[in-house]
């Protein structure tokens, strides 16, 4: 673990420039991050026992896709169903940046709290 | 350690770039968790709006009861009531169909997601008039009845307004409606979990990250949170009211702390009668807090507290003894619902019952509602084994915090102060009065489920993610944060494709289709 007085260090307020081998691995990290999550929506959809859709094309390629049908199908209008779409896009991307965030929240050394009590 | 020559990515990047690079370089606490939370808002404000649309229509537990209320309110300016039994089946003996508050007939297409509603909405017949008697036995039932009439009135109340707005819409357009209004409630929860997690130990960035981030993507949770329910409102008051005994235990219960707090309390009681729940938990807060020697300090306290909530809630309740003879209409509903129902067993045997907690583990992750979405048991294991390991993490947690040894001298949150140990204890009593309460109803109503603790689930965040900060290395515990995290956002994913899109789809040919 790095020092707290480290630039970059969990504890640390880093001013100081990053270096270029930290911030590939912070790609790296978002990458696997990404692909991870992809990886997961196919194969929970490859997984799902339950339901009329059946086949791997039906499954990976039409499922979530097959969400706008169903919107349709409820009578939902064109502005809605972009709407719900967009909100699970928003969705899907503050995660992604939330998981990355969620990391470099350090300590603080300064606050324990026992003043108060 | 960075090398003395090592090129400044950032620097060499175009401007946005760079502005967005410096959004996850290293910063100070306040800064980073700022940002943390503010992302998280966003998540979960997207999140609920996607899953607004997702549930189908009216599939939500008691949607239907709940929307019919909200119409009657709105309509006809008063209060539903339930039938008494004896009275409505005098005049179902000698007339057509006795009068009451029956669920509108536009809305029988939804009758699978309806307790009581005699279901064939493929049937001419019952299509053309919705059953509103049934025969059980050689005795005559009300059928399809607004069950939820005796739930006190806010909620209702506030939805009011919003039906008046929508009145042109059509029953489903409104219902989308009304879940998207749970929204504000929900993120209010997450925003309490927060301060609540930040409260007890602030500056510990594992508690400020994983406590929200659990309450946020707990699947239930969230399912509350985009559905035309009260549930989510008393979740939210519960939630504002567990902060305030924290607060109060750190500052001793100042005068300002005991009225917000009576006055968080009688918005909850008109929202759900199981909000009195808390009330042993102020009382044991309040005692820890001023010293049991201090008859008058925390009998005092203890008035500041129940008078404001008491002169809210009494209206109210008053209107229920006279409408009822009783301040919970338990006793009518026990009599609607008798041709089925039986009580789940009595405290002790419910208590010491594997299968009954198991089934409440199953409605706190899955089975949304009416239990028509059972998970599978791999997933149960996959959330069970980290939550079994959190428990033993708090049980070493509470070992290790009260020696005061080991790693104890390194670690603050292993040296909590004496009103830190007692806002810990308040959170383990809000658990298990919360959990009692579960089993109280049970021993009356085959009914009772897990839905009746969820108001607690800010305390329970807490100590779960106290026990998984005691087992995760010191050093790990950066990576432990976006572990969690990632780890919520999967399991949301996997319950979504895996089962509720399943779910929508199944539906499509079935009655009540949305």
């Amino acid at each position: 673990m790095r020092d707290a007085s480290e630039p970059g260090g969990r504890r640390g307020v880093s001013t100081a420039p990053r270096p270029v081998s930290e911030t590939r691995r912070d790609w790296i990290a978002w990458a696997v991050l990404a692909g991870g999550l992809v990886a997961l929506v196919l194969l929970g959809s490859l997984s799902v026992q339950h339901g009329p859709l059946t086949g791997f094309e039906e499954r990976v390629v039409r499922y979530w896709p097959r969400f706008t049908g169903l919107m349709r199908a409820w009578g939902f209008p064109r502005p809605l169903i972009a709407a719900v779409w967009a909100a699970g896009a928003v969705a899907a991307v503050a995660a992604l940046v939330g998981i990355r965030l969620a990391i470099a929240v350090p300590d603080d050394p300064a606050d324990d709290g026992s003043s108060e009590a | 350690m960075s090398a003395p020559t090592a090129l400044s990515a950032t620097a060499a990047a175009p401007v946005p770039a760079r502005r967005a690079l410096a959004w996850f370089a290293p910063t100070d606490h306040a800064t980073a968790i700022r940002r943390f939370v503010w992302v998280l808002a966003i998540a979960f404000v997207a999140k609920q709006a996607f899953a607004t649309f997702l549930f189908p229509a009216f599939s939500g537990h008691d949607e239907v009861a709940h929307y019919a209320y909200i119409r009657v309110l709105a309509t006809e300016h008063r209060l539903p009531v339930l039938p008494d039994l004896e009275q409505w089946r005098t005049e179902a003996r000698f007339g057509d169909t006795p009068s009451g508050d029956y669920l509108p007939d536009d809305l029988y297409p939804y009758c699978r997601f309806v307790l009581d509603w005699y279901c064939e909405p493929d049937n001419a017949r019952w299509g053309a008039t919705p059953p509103r008697i049934v025969t059980v036995l050689g005795e005559l039932y009300p059928s399809g009845y607004v069950y939820t009439a005796n739930h006190p009135p806010l909620y209702y109340a506030a939805m009011t307004p919003f039906y008046w707005i929508s009145s042109g819409w059509g029953p489903a357009a409104q219902q989308y409606l009304f879940r998207l209004l749970a929204i504000p409630l929900g993120l209010a929860t997450v925003w309490l979990a927060f301060r609540l997690a930040t409260t007890i130990f602030p500056g510990d960035a594992f508690l400020a990250v994983t406590v929200p981030t659990f309450v946020a993507f707990q699947p239930q949770i969230s399912y509350e949170g985009a559905m035309v329910n009260n549930d989510i409102w008393s979740i939210a008051l519960f939630s504002w009211m567990t902060l305030l005994l924290v607060v109060g235990i750190r500052d001793r219960f100042p005068r300002r702390t005991c009225l917000w707090l009576g006055f968080a309390l009688g918005l909850a009681l008109l929202t759900k009668a199981n909000s009195l729940a808390i009330t042993p938990v102020i009382a044991l807060a309040v005692v820890m807090a001023v010293g049991w020697r201090d008859v008058r300090g925390w009998v005092g306290r203890g008035a500041l507290v129940v008078v404001p909530a008491a002169a809210m809630a009494a209206p109210w309740y008053l209107w229920m003894v006279r409408t009822y003879g009783n301040l919970d209409a338990s006793d009518q509903v026990a009599a609607l619902q008798g041709w089925w129902n039986k009580p789940a067993g009595t405290m002790l045997g419910m208590l010491t019952d594997p299968q009954f907690a198991v089934f409440r583990f199953k409605e706190t992750w899955g089975e949304f509602g009416w239990r028509m979405i059972p998970l599978s048991d791999g997933l149960l294991w996959a959330i069970a084994v980290p939550l079994l390991a959190a428990a033993g993490g708090l049980a070493w947690y509470l070992v290790a915090a009260t020696r005061g040894s080991g790693p104890a001298k390194r670690d603050r949150v292993l040296r909590p102060s004496r009103w830190q140990w007692q806002a810990i204890v308040a959170m383990l009593a809000l658990c298990a009065v919360a959990y009692l309460a579960v089993l109280q109803f049970g021993t009356r109503f085959a009914l009772t489920q897990a839905r009746y603790f969820f108001p607690v689930v800010n305390a329970a965040a807490f100590l779960t993610m106290l026990g998984l900060r005691t087992i995760v290395p010191t050093r790990a515990r950066p990576v432990a944060q976006g572990v969690v995290f990632a780890a919520m956002v999967l399991l949301t994913v996997l319950i979504y494709t895996q089962y509720i899109l399943p779910f929508g789809v199944a539906s499509l040919g079935l009655p009540g289709r949305g």
